[in-house]
């Protein structure tokens, strides 16, 4: 089934289609996406001269004493609560948020920090994720370029010398009509609409092909 | 010991000597492998077809995406090609085969109406075996056919 | 029925046994035999088990007190559909679980093996059996579901709450059966080492497998998330508790197998890298059934600190340092049949995309033994939770989406710069079109808005292939566009069904991305008839009502949702305390829509009849939910056995017989 218009025109008459199909989704999915999370930046009612969305940050940079892996922001409990309030007072007089979480260290030690600061002996919680991660994609890097640098493992292509290989050919061949469709009109190209023969390098006179 | 203690105790039993007879008996009648240690080579698996025809599929998918140049897409499917019938040789060489080919065989050739294929079947006059009309040699025995049209 | 069940759990880890031992000496003394019998062992194992699992049901069922068990989980006032939820609620019953579920895929996994694995078969056996008397062995020894009490009580008691969501019927029964299931593909491949197999032979049934555990882990992830949304009460779904990521890593070790088991089922390739990424799988597998069963660290998870711990900690070390040796025993054998054509190719991707899920992986089990470390070597008590997770995994989860995006737009093999370059123009037009249009809006978040413009990246990349993939089907076949379509992916099932999963991959990330940068929350006390106001919702308070039930009080709380003046919803929020528990639950009022969810929940209920509420406002937080599906579908497409017909020689070499491809 041959389309009469040309097969590079009609590559692009795709590509625009597409194009056009591709734009209209994303307006669509755009809409939902804006509407989820535009209003969301509206500036809060604040309660005191601090936002809740800064307290509510430096609550989860804290760490609830008494449950098991929970952040202030999320414990249930009447400590987290009670923390929370002084947080939201400490702003309130002014303090910044390093102040407010020294405070905390002071009072209970440094595990009471949701993560190791970033100074010390402990930066190292750090580097190393950070540096383990950049040197295994380093690593791998290196490893593809050596591997593609080797010879192939398997000849390929070259005209095929084994003539005992022909009959199977054949089949291959006459399954392969069977089975697939006619030649591709496939890359909307920079090779002009030429067609295929798929069959490459003939090697026998099959009858069956009309 | 109550009532249901005793049944449970005899349930269990039941099931215990059950195993037992499973294990034992197919321990009893197992048929001699042969080959347990056999390493059959790749290629004459049923699979090794199957894969190659799939990596076609999906090259013909990629060029036809326009992924592929078609110096690339040629290179490539050509190998492919040569492969499979390196397969396919392999396959009869260690005498795989199913049984069942025959009836599957006509309905294919009684369904199958791709343009451009004869498909008639004719005997081959040394071995008797079902060959496709117009190919030179019965890849069964190697006797010399006569051409058809 | 206790003591049925104690003989049949008795009986099936005898059976077990002899299956792995049978395997083996079968397989070393060439006795066909052996093998038979030691596999029809494993089959009357499966058998057995199902058995003792259905005695503790029926104990369950018929409130049979004088087992412990029963005793410690389940109550006269329990209604029945419960025992579902409290037969793994304690380590014994969810022991006998993951052991019958062992069982039972190892079976099947055995039965439904390949004809070209039948050499590997019997080590495969082994190892799967292994790993079951393991199991069995514990549970039978230290956890026995079927222990009695000295005196029969009364009434037992109780399940505990938190257990009664909907999400708990199918969270731990999905994660546990994961995990577990990870031995399968992992004892395909250890069989075929130590069967001295160097090809391929096993790549098909560990690629199935393998699959199916990812989508059984992947589900019981998202389910957890969503229970922890809706009944925890604080409004999020993810906060890396040590439990979480030690389920986490290995679905991340997971999803890095599956993808690079592809590169060898299609070139040969990569056969070294897999059999490490299965054993670093399998071991972090049991790293987290270790975690789960009174693991070192505390957590929301813990089945209470037991002896357990020490003994999967030794069988966590066994299960990752013999198979190692076994790998480097045969690494002689495992060459690659091929190399790599070139960077530009889809193995190279694929390996990038190892190295991030692992080094996402890394990142949390670093996260996770960090404290330990720094206990162990200058003493300093250091806490590793959310905001170290964040800051770093973050990035890494946005460069795997950016990869996600490129990397099925480039062939298989080799690529040009140039057709690479083209196939990406409409999903790079995508992705900057969305993050100029939402700046114009006055969205400004840096991360923010990469995460959206990456999401319309690889949605745009996905839509576009499936767009010209349909088109150029429908120019040579003459298909309609709708059956061009249809036929396509069914034409190439694992890839179009990984589309879909990637395209579910794309809503989880939305969801994390609206929660995280763009949620509001406020916690407000409110008495009866006071209103609040929170975005563009007016939440009216009508008053709470206190029900008591046999094992609880609950109090309900009615509030009123206005927007704009018109009333959208009233919404009915729970807060139940058990005092046999000393716990309170919650049940949390979300309104879901696919842009936001407005989730109320209340906190605490104080004498003077007002409530403490917890209001938030996440958006996008639906398309994580919707995700799970999608996700299914996906994987469902991409396991269906696809018919390749290929020509097989028989008497006559002219035959054509359909074969299936996978399974």
């Amino acid at each position: 089934m041959r389309p009469s218009i040309p097969p590079h025109f009609q590559a692009t008459l795709v590509s625009k289609t597409g194009f056009l199909l591709a734009a209209l989704l994303l307006c669509a999915v755009l809409s939902v996406v804006q509407l989820g999370t535009l209003h969301a930046q509206t500036p809060q009612p604040g309660a005191g001269s601090f936002s809740e969305k800064e307290a509510q940050g430096i609550d989860r940079m804290i760490m609830c004493p008494v449950c098991p892996a929970e952040t202030i922001d999320q414990a249930q409990v009447e400590i987290a609560r009670q923390m929370r309030q002084m947080v939201r007072a400490m702003l309130a007089e002014g303090k910044e948020r390093q102040e407010i979480l020294e405070f905390f260290v002071d009072r209970y030690g440094q595990d009471i920090l949701g993560a190791p600061p970033k100074s010390g002996i402990n930066l190292v919680a750090w580097l190393a994720p950070i540096g383990g991660v950049a040197a295994a994609l380093l690593a791998v890097y290196f490893v593809l370029r050596s591997m593609a640098r080797r010879e192939p493992l398997l000849a390929e292509s070259g005209p095929i010398q084994d003539v005992g290989l022909l009959p199977y050919l054949q089949l291959v061949d006459r399954y392969l009509d069977m089975t697939r469709s006619e030649p591709r009109l496939g890359a909307p190209s920079n090779h002009p609409g030429t067609t295929d023969e798929l069959s490459g390098p003939k090697l026998a006179d099959s009858e069956e092909k009309t | 010991m109550d009532a249901e203690t005793v049944i449970a105790i005899s349930l269990g039993a039941a099931l215990a000597v059950f195993s037992f007879c499973v294990v034992y008996y197919t321990f009893m009648r197992a048929r001699p492998y042969g080959t347990v240690e056999a390493n059959t080579p790749a290629s004459t698996d049923d699979q090794a077809l199957a894969d190659i025809f799939d990596a076609i599929n999906t090259l013909d998918l990629e060029y036809q995406l326009g992924r592929l140049a078609e110096e690339e897409f040629q290179t490539q499917f050509q190998a492919y090609r040569v492969r499979a019938a390196e397969v396919l040789r392999d396959q009869l060489e260690a005498g795989r085969g199913d049984p069942a080919w025959a009836l599957e065989q006509e309905v294919l050739l009684a369904t199958g109406t791709q343009a451009g294929v004869t498909s008639r079947v004719m005997a081959c006059p040394d071995c008797s075996s079902a060959v496709l009309a117009g190919t030179p040699l019965c890849l069964n025995c190697g006797a010399e056919m006569a051409l058809q049209s | 029925m206790a003591d049925l069940g104690a003989i049949s759990l008795w009986i099936g880890l005898a059976l077990s046994a002899y299956s792995m031992l049978g395997s083996v000496a079968g397989k070393l003394r060439t006795s066909p035999a052996l093998v038979e019998s030691a596999r029809s062992a494993m089959y009357a194992a499966g058998l057995v088990l199902l058995v003792a699992t259905l005695c503790l049901i029926i104990s369950f069922i018929s409130r049979d007190f004088e087992i412990a068990y029963v005793a410690a989980h389940s109550d006269l006032a329990m209604p029945n559909r419960f025992t579902w939820v409290a037969f793994y609620a304690g380590n014994e019953g969810s022991l006998l679980y993951i052991a019958t579920v062992l069982s039972i895929m190892s079976a099947i996994a055995v039965w439904r093996a390949p004809e070209k694995l039948k050499d590997a078969i019997p080590y495969t056996t082994a190892v799967l059996m292994l790993t079951l008397t393991f199991f069995l062995a514990v549970t039978a020894v230290m956890a026995n579901p079927f222990d009695k009490l000295p005196f029969v009580p009364v009434d037992g008691e109780g399940i505990n709450p938190l257990l009664t969501h909907f999400g708990m019927f199918f969270h731990p029964p999905a994660l546990m059966a994961g995990l577990i299931g990870i031995a399968v593909p992992f004892s395909f491949a250890i069989g075929s080492l130590l069967a001295g197999k160097s090809g391929d032979e096993w790549v098909d049934a560990g690629r199935v497998w393998g699959m199916i555990s990812w989508v059984l882990l992947a589900a019981g992830l998202l389910l957890g998330s969503w229970w922890a949304y809706t009944i925890l009460g604080w409004g999020g779904f993810w906060f890396w508790d040590p439990v979480e990521n030690a389920a986490f890593m290995p679905w991340l070790a997971l999803t890095a197998f599956i993808h690079s088991i592809m590169v060898q089922k299609r070139r040969g390739m990569f056969r070294m890298w897999n059999i490490v990424l299965i054993n670093v799988a399998f071991g972090l597998a049991l790293y987290g059934m270790f975690m789960n069963r009174g693991g070192s660290v505390p957590s929301v998870h813990s089945f209470g600190a037991s002896q357990l711990g020490w003994i999967f900690l030794l069988f966590l070390a066994i299960g990752v340092v013999v198979p190692f040796l076994i790998f480097i025993w045969r690494y002689p054998l495992l060459k690659s049949a091929q190399n790599l054509d070139s960077m530009l190719s889809r193995e190279a991707a694929f390996l990038v995309n190892n190295m991030l899920l692992l080094a996402i992986a890394f990142v949390t089990l670093w996260g996770t033994v960090y404290p330990l470390i720094s206990r162990l070597t200058n003493g300093d008590e250091i806490t590793v939770a959310r905001p170290f997770y964040d800051q770093l995994n973050g990035p890494l989860m946005l460069a795997l989406v950016f990869l996600m995006g490129v990397g099925p737009l480039i062939p298989w093999r080799k690529s040009r710069l140039a057709s690479v370059r083209r196939s990406l123009l409409p999903p790079i037009a995508g992705g900057l079109l969305t993050v100029a249009i939402l700046v114009a809006l006055g969205l400004h978040k840096d991360y923010a808005l990469i995460g959206f413009g990456l999401s319309a990246f690889v949605t745009t990349g996905i839509l576009m292939e499936w767009y010209r993939g349909t088109g150029a089907r429908h120019r040579s076949s003459g298909e309609n566009y709708g059956t061009a379509f249809v036929r396509l992916i069914m034409a190439n099932r694992p890839r179009y069904g990984g589309y879909i999963v990637h395209l579910s991959v794309v809503m989880v990330t939305l969801g994390i991305v609206g929660t995280s940068f763009f949620g509001v929350q406020k916690d407000v006390v409110l008495s009866p008839g006071q209103s609040t106001q929170i975005e563009d919702y007016e939440l009216v308070f009508l008053g709470t009502v206190e029900t008591p039930k046999s094992n609880r009080t609950e109090f309900t709380s009615t509030v009123q949702v206005f927007r704009g003046g018109d009333r959208l919803e009233t919404m009915r929020t729970k807060r139940s305390f058990y005092p046999n528990f000393n716990m309170a639950s919650t049940s949390a009022a979300i309104r879901s829509t696919p842009v936001e969810d407005l989730y109320i929940v209340p906190s605490e209920n104080l004498p003077d009849g007002s409530v403490g509420f917890r209001v938030l406002v996440n958006p996008l937080m639906w398309w994580m939910w919707v995700a799970g599906p999608v996700m299914l579908v996906g994987t469902v497409i991409a396991l269906w056995p696809q018919k390749i017909r290929v020509p097989m020689p028989a008497q006559s070499p002219h035959s054509y017989v359909t074969r299936p491809s996978a399974v």
